[in-house]
């Protein structure tokens, strides 16, 4: 075959023992013809002619000869590698951070953007639903999230969906008691398996008519869990698991990977009928409201994903007709078919644009890491000129000495990408666990970013070598051979200095972003919150569905007595400081009541009213609420009946309350009767750590017993963490019947919110070192040469009497101009840039002069350091060497 | 070496070693040495090839796979390569016999009848 011919060595030895069988058979030939052996043996050789050409020839004409080449070529580059130890090592270290910083981003933002879900087949084809409804004030969000009758009428009415499937990712409680756990979980239609085209591992998924969850109870393990808690044993399936105080039967297990349309992981797949025990009783029937499931459809090939929207909105205004105030809202309803790569929705999404603007800044860092390195090279390249001039006049081409360089270039990349994806391997894992805290792990590292290190690498270092080459290769090198000194400029070239001062001002801007968002950070953290997060516990059993505890009076006075029985428990507890109990939500609260005092006009519609909460004894000592006037609640106020509130600050100067808020007679809601406000407290924080204040008032619980109690707060003396055991401990022992109980400290609750400063402040943090890192080896680098370069010069001024005080100076200066260029352009450019990043500040402008000093000062400091050593060697050339190298 | 005098020998055209070299093995299978004996033997001591440029020659040939090699026993009882014809080898040779036939009659005609025959 053709082909094969690339690659059918023969070897030169094999050659050698063909010419030698010839030269012999010759001898003989002539030795039977009567000649003398010795005489023969000659001749034969005459015969043959030069052996040492043919041998030559017939190594040229080798068709495997390449790959030769290519193995010499890579030799020679590692043995040149081998002699300069410090030169490889910063190169290599450079695209090692490089490579590393792109590689390290890639992962995520694959993940997060590109790569579609695994085991999803035609995954292009696949939507996810989103709705916007305007209100009458606005035109409304999209939101995945539907009833189960917008489901059923999508999934019986479009006729340009090949399948529809329904999902809800939920946290479900598997066990009571001791062993109850939280468990990651979706429920989801039989449809939605079939419609991704995903098969099991083990087993099967569940059967239309175990959809429902009424007769049967199904479920379907995830991989991992399987693999931990099963020990990957085929037995699991019949085995039962606890959902929610229902066992289900496991049927069959998802395959290694498998976690829906979106990123998080799964543990377990149950029927979407289970939401009826979960959420509401009518979540699945045609009358339930309530929006809660999302829509996953599979659009036909033969239509466009415009098409099917248009087809969708229809059938969506279509099923709200009749809705109150149709005209201003579903009718002009819009239905968006989102792509399930990704967590690309309609909407852009935080962690999606975060990424890509780090992806960004690794793509810079990777191009100054290259310049780095090509700068290297070329100062490697000149040095070497010399040898270079030598090897042209002893016969070699530019193009094998270029060869050459390239190869050893690429070699230099590739140790650096193998360096790369060491480094990456862990890096990658903490960038996910910033921003995709729940996605599986070591989903990251895979074969799409391992091919995208391996193009990196070489791209960089055809790049690195590829310009360096050039330039050198374009020089004229006879007049090289005498004395092998270059004529540069006494600082190099204005573009490597040009390079310098950009990495420079790259290492500047970084910084200083990392200093704005470490202060800013630091600001937030300071926030008075008017509620002790570090103290405080809240603690959320897990009574039944919301809505039947909050409406059902029997269910509602058991939770209460659950509560009220525990809360006993706990404040007998060692380490626990105060106790209470409160309805609504974990700190904020969601329920609105309008307030008026006496005398007032009457409320304007529309103007803001205070979210109010009922709280039980001794709450603000608990959460650390502070008083600012008047009193707390007293026993006596802790009764049915008692008309008596605590406002906040906020509410007080909203409502322009008398005696600076203590007044003796409001009017709460519709309510005739006076209430008497008998203290201010502190305004805490609502929603949003950096938002308004929301007002707020407060009142004893016992005066609301339509109330339900959702919430125990626990204050501890020491570090709320640590209270965690003890207080579970206390739950299971009160109410071994109840599922997972959810008991976190407020610090938990607010470490979301501070995500994007700490995500801020590590990046900038991270890739401004990385900066640094690279910019003060490239100064040093340049120096290191430009002083090596010079040395007869230097010597010859040294030899006429020159300080050493005036060499160091001199290459102080060099490095100082091209640091000063460097800030003064960064700062110049983070001043302007600034604008794009102040909505993410806090307390902090972005021109603050303070880090812009600070910022500017490391840099100095990080340019004398890199001075030190070339300066040293500066002063340490030996005259007489130096002229005598002439 | 043979007697006859070195100016005597014809120069042989770039190219016609492999059309030759091609002819040998039609015939059966040689090593080296036995092709270059064979040729000369054939041309009666006429065409004198160099046993240096013989190899490049096999060389070029077994990389447009014409011929195939493998070492094997010469009669002497000594290793040799052995080369051997392959089926494109065959179809080679009828090419650059016609070319070369064709080339030989072209010439014959510019020099026209007083130097030909004779």
């Amino acid at each position: 075959m053709m082909w094969t011919r690339w690659f059918r060595f023969r070897s030169p030895d094999d050659f050698a023992a063909e010419v030698e069988s010839h030269v012999a058979m010759e001898t003989e030939r002539l030795t039977r013809g009567g000649m003398n052996e010795d005489e023969a043996r000659y001749a034969a050789r005459r015969a043959f002619g030069n052996v040492t050409v043919s041998r030559e020839q017939f190594r040229e004409a080798r068709t495997g000869a390449w790959f030769d080449t290519l193995m010499q070529d890579v030799r020679y580059g590692l043995r040149a590698m081998r002699r300069s130890p410090g030169f490889t090592g910063v190169a290599i270290a450079s695209f090692a951070i490089g490579i590393g910083a792109n590689t390290t981003m890639f992962g995520t933002i694959d993940t997060l953007l590109l790569r579609a879900p695994a085991h999803v087949v035609d995954a292009d084809r696949i939507h996810h639903l989103y709705f916007q409804t305007p209100t009458p004030t606005g035109t409304g969000v999209a939101v995945p999230n539907q009833s189960y009758r917008t489901y059923a009428a999508v999934r019986d009415g479009a006729k340009s969906f090949e399948a529809v499937a329904a999902m809800w990712p939920t946290t479900v409680s598997s066990g009571r008691g001791n062993i109850a756990r939280p468990v990651d979980a979706v429920l989801a239609t039989s449809s939605f398996f079939e419609l991704l085209g995903v098969r099991p591992a083990v087993g099967r998924f569940f059967s239309p008519s175990e959809e429902r969850d009424e007769n049967e109870h199904v479920a379907v393990i995830g991989y991992e869990m399987w693999r931990g808690q099963y020990a990957g044993d085929r037995g699991v399936l019949g085995r039962a698991i606890d959902v929610a105080g229902v066992p289900h039967i496991i049927v069959g297990v998802a395959p290694l990977g498998f976690t829906g349309v979106r990123v998080n992981r799964v543990d377990l797949w149950l029927p979407i009928g289970v939401a009826t025990r979960l959420l509401d009783p009518r979540a699945t029937s045609p009358t339930g409201g309530q929006y809660w499931l999302e829509i996953v459809a599979k659009r036909r090939a033969q239509f466009r994903a415009q098409q099917v929207a248009n087809e969708v909105t229809l059938i969506y205004r279509d099923l709200y007709r009749g809705s109150p105030r149709y005209e201003a809202t579903f009718a002009k309803s819009e239905a968006l078919l989102a792509p399930i790569v990704g967590v690309r929705g309609p909407r852009s999404n935080a962690e999606a644009k975060i990424s890509t603007w780090v992806g960004g800044v690794s793509l810079l860092v990777l191009l100054i890491a290259s310049a780095n390195v090509a700068n290297l090279l070329l100062l490697r390249g000149l040095t070497r000129s010399r040898e270079v001039a030598l090897r042209l006049s002893l016969g070699a081409t530019r193009g094998r000495i270029l060869r050459q360089w390239l190869i050893e270039g690429l070699l230099l990349a590739g140790a650096g990408a193998v360096c790369a994806l060491i480094i990456a391997r862990w890096s990658a894992a903490a960038v996910q666990s910033f921003l995709l805290p729940q996605a599986l792990p070591g989903s990251v590292l895979d074969r799409r970013v391992l091919g995208f290190t391996a193009v990196m690498a070489l791209a960089t270092g055809l790049i690195a070598t590829l310009v360096p080459a050039l330039i050198v290769a374009r020089r004229n090198f006879a007049p090289l051979l005498g004395t092998g000194r270059t004529s540069s400029s006494p600082h190099g070239t204005a573009l490597q200095r040009a390079l310098i001062a950009g990495q420079v001002a790259l290492a500047s801007v970084l910084l200083i972003g990392a200093g704005l968002f470490v202060t800013s950070l630091r600001n937030v953290r300071a926030i008075d919150l008017g509620v002790d997060a570090n103290r405080v516990l809240y603690v959320q059993l897990d009574l039944g569905p919301f809505r039947t505890v909050h409406h059902d009076p029997n269910a509602r006075a058991s939770a209460n007595a659950t509560y009220l029985e525990l809360l006993e428990r706990t404040r007998r507890l060692p380490g626990v400081v105060h106790a209470s109990v409160t309805e609504g939500a974990p700190l904020a609260a969601v329920s609105a009541m309008a307030v008026r005092r006496r005398g007032a006009p009457p409320l304007v519609q529309g103007s803001p009213v205070p979210f109010w909460r009922a709280v039980g004894s001794d709450y603000f000592a608990t959460v650390g609420t502070s008083l600012v006037r008047g009193r707390f609640f007293t026993a006596a106020d802790h009764v049915a009946g008692a008309h008596v509130a605590i406002v906040d600050e906020a509410t007080a100067k909203q409502y322009e309350l008398a005696n600076g808020g203590l007044d003796p007679c409001i009017y709460l809601g519709s309510d005739r009767k006076c209430t008497e406000v008998v203290g201010v407290v502190e305004s805490t924080v609502a929603w949003q750590l950096t938002g308004d204040r929301h007002m707020v008032l407060y009142m004893p619980f016992e005066a609301w017993p339509s109330e339900a109690i959702t919430l125990m707060l626990v204050r501890s003396s020491g570090d709320a963490r640590e209270l965690i055991p003890a207080l579970r401990q206390l739950v299971v022992s009160a109410a071994p019947q109840l599922p997972w109980t959810d008991i976190r400290p407020f610090a938990e609750w607010l470490a979301p919110q501070l995500r994007p400063w700490r995500l801020g402040a590590s990046m900038f943090t991270a890739y401004g070192v990385l900066a640094l890192c690279l910019a003060s080896v490239g100064l040093y680098g340049l120096l290191s040469y430009m002083v090596i370069q010079r040395s007869h010069e230097i010597g010859v001024r040294k030899a006429l009497g020159a300080p050493d005080g005036r060499l160091i100076g001199e290459v102080l200066r060099g490095a100082m101009s091209m640091t000063a260029f460097g800030i003064a352009f960064g700062v110049a450019v983070a001043l302007g840039a600034g604008r794009l990043i102040s909505s993410q500040l806090y307390g902090i402008s972005p021109r603050d002069p303070i880090v812009i000093v600070l910022c500017a000062g490391v840099l100095i400091v990080v340019t004398i350091i890199a001075c030190l050593a070339p300066a040293r060697r500066a002063t340490k050339v030996d005259p007489i060497i130096a002229l005598r190298a002439e | 070496m043979s007697t006859k005098g070195n100016r005597e020998r014809a120069a042989l055209l770039q190219g016609t070693l492999d059309l030759l070299i091609l002819r040998t093995l039609a015939l059966g299978s040689h090593h080296g040495h036995g092709i270059a004996l064979a040729i000369q033997h054939s041309s009666q001591g006429a065409l004198l090839v160099d046993h240096g440029s013989l190899y490049p020659a096999l060389q070029r040939l077994e990389a447009a796979s014409w011929v195939r090699a493998e070492w094997g026993v010469s009669d002497n009882n000594r290793r040799a390569r052995f080369y051997e014809l392959t089926a494109a080898g065959r179809k080679q040779l009828a090419k650059e016999a016609g070319d070369w036939r064709r080339l030989s009659e072209a010439v014959a005609l510019v020099l026209g009848p007083e130097f030909n025959g004779g």
